[in-house]
């Protein structure tokens, strides 16, 4: 378990937020495939991975959770955000698009040459 | 905060795991349908669609164990496991247990014992911001210290730049009168104005004096401050108290405030009652107290300033010194004479002025050391238990590990068993050191201000004793645990004689054990060796049936010549009491640790010069030899019968070796030295008194020190006010009588008191006996705390001998049972067991040995000690601990050669 795992696990974690998000409240199961369209198939997610994702976010505060109805009439659990989550998603984001736009510049000129 | 949110969560998740697997499982099933339908109608039969649904999902065991572990905080659950198992384990064996547990109480307590009073004595300091910054000045003269003069205080305040400002107190008790009602005597502290400017601190209520109070000048009259606990117990706390009257030694004073709780004035263990004004004192003792330059009554307080040290507030005090004392005594007569030998000095003021402190500190220090080999014998006994448990459980370790369980898991466990069988010892040992303080304070108590010396528990000693378990805890468990975790299950699961594996186990401990043992027993008879020889070796007088009153007759502020009245009807009445043999009166009581120093000189026949500047000059009436028992070698103590013939005096036998070398005393005239003129000159008569008598040396100052020299002047009481320049001392009257017994001696003073003074003045009773004990009483906690920390250690290590013994012995019963089966003879298999043990108890003996030489040094040094070092208490000790591993070693012994071979192959 090294360095490389977090940063797999808070990106998933945004990725997670950021599909609540847009979906509005969603079960685990629609939400790792949604993930994976996102993607363009391009991440092949475990999905059993998202579980211990979606109970720490939701032990933080930033995501509740409820048993509801799934369209095809399925008991399922949903996740929503909290405002607490959206906040997050919001520093999460530009946090990481610092981080992606500073790489990126390291890269750049290597690429030139 | 969110952190600590998820830790309250994934703890509360400890307690409801039934419930959540249930909903995780439903979840992840739910998941699993969904999933399985979307396949279904993309097309896939069912069969595919459920394979592709759960190789998605990844496992659903290893995503139910990472959401488990997710939901709690497993290292807790797993420490609960392990408690569980630990407390049933403690549970099997409760004889062991208890053994544990007593010793670890026993050490424990004492541990508690020493620093509750090392903290109440060293460590604790005023309840003032930063005391570590406030620095204490004194005279002192070798272990005795007294305070600064008036005029000292004044010149020394001006001249000095180490500290912000001096503050400058005094004690002494007072009757307190409300109203009509009697309050009785109180103790009084007399605070200059700016005391707590310089403490830094606020009063509770109200106000406190301000500078002007200092000077008298205060219109307003006198006011005073009470402490917290003395306007609770007489006001019930009340704000109305501000501005009532107290009538303190007959004089009106006006509560202007209240002192914080914790503020117990500055004088460690006084309990101050009452804070008044330094100028209180002129009201008091007349203006005499503060502008005399010999009455050393003041102690003196200063707040360093930032970046100044002691060292530096001490060099400075040393270059002043001499025109601090020029300044504050211009004639010389008391910082010349009889105060010379007294310095200032400087000295950490943290904890106020403390006598018990000053007295105490390096005996706390030396039972700080014993205490700790203490502790350490208490850890290798513990971890002897712990031990036997480990060993015994090879097998049960050697599956656990076999079944996966880590080396990490393996020695949490053991060390989790030890600090379970630490906290009943803690617990037990806290209550234990707690009665053990309350009883030594009860003991050193008797002279007063030990009495209410402040023990109570509280957080820093609990914190201590707290860390110091634990560390022994970890320091007895530890090594087992290793042990423990060293298993090989190929190897342990295979071999089901246990012996292989436990034989050698722990003769090192038994090292240890006796090594240690030695150094607390040498030490402890060192010390009662000491205490021996200082009650043993004659002291110049005796203290069998004797006793002294000290009257204190300032309250009726009596005239010379009513003192002189008052002492001669004493000394009357005490002698025709039944049982009495003799009385006397004193001017100096006798053992209280310190004198004011005398400068005479002697011409001997050959015309040389002797002069000794530091003499113990006592006033004694001619009964006093007869009544404190010290013989007069040559000549009679008679007292001059007309008033104006030259004053009679009695040396000490050194003292009259020393003025008059190999000559006669008897007949000779002592000369009192005048200041500023070389001894010699000035033979005025008037300066001088006749050698009546030559007495035997006598420990007056301390049993501690070697007798002084004195310088008897003996005078008639009738005329005792004529020559008493002091106009303290001669409101004092020392009386005392021998008599058959100590109860005789009292009753008889008290009986002579009650006729000569119907008034109520204030008197001491006390024996002889009494007061050497209160001179040694710092040898005598050493000697008891010493013997009870020698008396743990034997008998710890009998303990542990005994039961390595009997342990060793059970593992090899069959061997010896099939020695004894091939015709072994019982001694053989005695010998067998005892040279092991044998070897061991020597080697602990020698490093014993060593180690004790070095304790031998430090406790020597920090004591004084100035006999040469002598090597019975070594010699002693070991033979005790032969004799202690001897009684340990016997039933062992019968044991094993009682063994029934029969009985012993059959069992295994």
């Amino acid at each position: 378990m090294g360095e490389k795992a977090d940063v797999w696990q808070g990106t998933l974690a945004l990725m997670a937020l950021k599909t609540l998000e847009t979906l509005g409240p969603q079960h685990g199961y629609g939400l790792a495939r949604r993930i994976e369209q996102t993607s363009g198939d391009l991440l092949q997610l475990n999905y059993g991975t998202l579980y211990p994702a979606l109970l720490k976010l939701e032990q933080e505060g930033y995501i509740r959770s409820r048993w509801g109805t799934s369209e095809n009439n399925r008991r399922a659990k949903f996740y929503e955000l909290t405002k607490a989550g959206q906040r997050r998603l919001k520093k999460a984001a530009a946090e990481w698009e610092q981080t992606t736009e500073i790489v990126a510049r390291f890269l750049a000129p290597a690429e030139e040459a | 905060m969110k952190r600590l949110r998820v830790w309250v969560i994934r703890l509360g998740g400890l307690f409801r795991a039934q419930r959540r697997e249930q909903e995780l499982a439903a979840e992840l099933e739910s998941h699993l349908q969904l999933h399985i339908e979307d396949n279904l109608r993309s097309g896939m039969t069912p069969e595919q669609a459920r394979r592709d649904a759960i190789l998605k999902l990844g496992g659903v065991e290893q995503a139910k164990q990472a959401y488990r572990e997710r939901a709690t905080l497993p290292w807790i659950e797993s420490l609960l496991r392990d408690v569980r198992y630990a407390l049933r384990q403690l549970y099997k064996s409760p004889g062991i247990t208890c053994i544990a547990v007593t010793t670890l109480a026993l050490g424990i307590g004492a541990n508690t014992a020493v620093f509750t009073l090392t903290w109440a004595v060293i460590l604790k300091g005023l309840p003032v911001p930063h005391p570590g910054r406030l620095i204490e000045y004194e005279m002192r003269n070798g272990d005795s210290m007294i305070g600064l003069s008036g005029p000292e205080y004044t010149v020394l305040r001006g001249q000095q730049k180490s500290c912000t400002d001096l503050l400058a107190w005094a004690s002494d008790a007072a009757s307190v009168r409300n109203g009509t009602a009697v309050e009785g005597r109180a103790h009084i502290q007399l605070l200059s104005g700016n005391a707590l400017d310089v403490l830094e601190m606020q009063p509770y209520l109200g106000n406190f004096f301000s500078e002007r109070s200092d000077t008298n000048e205060d219109a307003r009259g006198i006011p005073v401050v009470l402490s917290y606990d003395y306007w609770q117990q007489k006001f019930h706390g009340e704000d109305h108290a501000l501005g009532q009257t107290l009538f303190i030694a007959g004089h009106p004073a006006t509560v202007i405030g209240v002192m914080p709780k914790t503020f117990e004035g500055l004088t460690a263990n006084f309990h101050p009652a009452l804070y008044l004004p330094l100028s209180f004192a002129d009201l008091l003792y007349g203006k005499d107290f503060r502008n005399h330059p010999g009455h050393f009554g003041h102690f003196v307080l200063g707040r360093l300033r930032p970046g100044m040290t002691l060292a530096a507030a001490q060099s400075e005090v040393e270059a002043i010194e001499p025109l601090v004392r020029q300044e504050a005594d211009p004639t010389g007569i008391y910082m010349n004479q009889f105060f010379k030998p007294f310095r200032l000095t400087v000295q950490d003021g943290r904890s106020g002025v403390s006598w018990v402190k000053a007295t105490y500190s390096r005996p706390l220090l030396v039972l700080e050391m014993l205490v700790a080999f203490l502790l350490l014998l208490c850890c290798l006994n513990t971890a002897l238990v712990m031990l036997a448990r480990v060993s015994g459980r090879q097998q049960e370790y050697a599956v656990r590990s076999a079944l996966g369980a880590s080396r990490y898991r393996l020695i949490s466990q053991v060390l989790i068993e030890t600090v379970l069988l630490t906290i009943p010892g803690l617990m037990s040992g806290l209550l234990l050191g707690w009665a053990a303080a309350q009883a030594l304070v009860t003991m050193l108590g008797t002279m007063g201000s030990a009495s209410s010396m402040d023990v109570r528990p509280n957080a820093v000693i609990l914190g201590f004793n707290l860390t110091m378990s634990l560390l022994v805890a970890l320091g007895a468990g530890l090594w087992p645990a290793l042990r423990a975790s060293r298993t090989t299950p190929a190897f342990n699961l295979k071999t089901s004689n246990r012996s292989v594996a436990a034989r050698q186990m722990g003769g090192w401990v038994v090292v240890l054990q006796v090594a240690l043992s030695v150094c607390l027993v040498t030490s402890a008879i060192l010390l009662g060796g000491t205490l021996g020889r200082l009650w043993m070796e004659d002291s110049g007088f005796h203290a069998k049936g004797t006793a002294l009153a000290s009257i204190d007759l300032r309250a009726s502020k009596p005239q010379p010549a009513e003192t002189a009245r008052v002492a001669g009807e004493l000394l009357e009445d005490a002698r025709q009491k039944p049982g009495v043999t003799a009385s006397g009166i004193t001017g100096e009581k006798p053992l209280i640790g310190f004198f004011g120093a005398s400068h005479e000189f002697s011409i001997d026949a050959h015309g040389n010069i002797h002069s000794d500047p530091h003499l113990f000059s006592i006033q004694v009436s001619p009964g006093y030899f007869d009544a404190i028992g010290t013989r007069l070698l040559a000549g009679e103590g008679t007292a001059p019968t007309a008033k104006n013939s030259m004053p009679q005096c009695v040396l000490s036998h050194d003292l009259a070796a020393f003025f008059f070398p190999q000559e006669n005393a008897i007949g000779r005239i002592i000369y009192a030295a005048t200041f500023l003129q070389p001894d010699g000159t000035n033979l005025d008569p008037k300066n001088g008194c006749r050698v009546v008598a030559v007495a035997e040396n006598a420990r007056l100052v301390s049993l501690r020190t070697a007798a002084p020299h004195v310088i008897y002047e003996v005078i008639s009481p009738y005329i005792l006010s004529k020559s008493t320049q002091d106009a303290f001392s001669s409101s004092q009257i020392n009386l005392i009588v021998h008599a058959k017994t100590d109860a005789l001696a009292i009753a008889a003073l008290h009986d002579a008191v009650k006729l000569a003074l119907p008034n109520s003045a204030e008197v001491k009773y006390q024996s002889l006996r009494q007061l050497e004990n209160q001179d040694l009483n710092r040898e005598r906690m050493l000697v008891s705390m010493s013997g009870a920390f020698a008396f743990l250690g034997l008998l710890l290590t009998a303990l542990g001998l005994y039961g390595l013994l009997m342990r060793n012995l059970v593992l090899r019963t069959s061997e010896i049972g099939i020695r004894v089966a091939l015709g072994a003879q019982r001694k053989q298999i005695v010998m067998a067991i005892a040279r092991k043990a044998l070897v061991e108890v020597c080697t602990g003996l020698l490093a014993g040995a060593a180690i004790t030489i070095f304790l031998v040094r430090i406790i020597r040094q920090l004591l004084q000690e100035s006999q040469p070092i002598s090597e019975w208490p070594l010699l002693i000790s070991t033979c005790v601990i032969l004799l202690v591993a001897g009684i340990a070693f016997y039933f062992p012994a019968r044991c094993a050669a009682s063994i029934d071979p029969i009985q012993a192959l059959r069992a295994e």
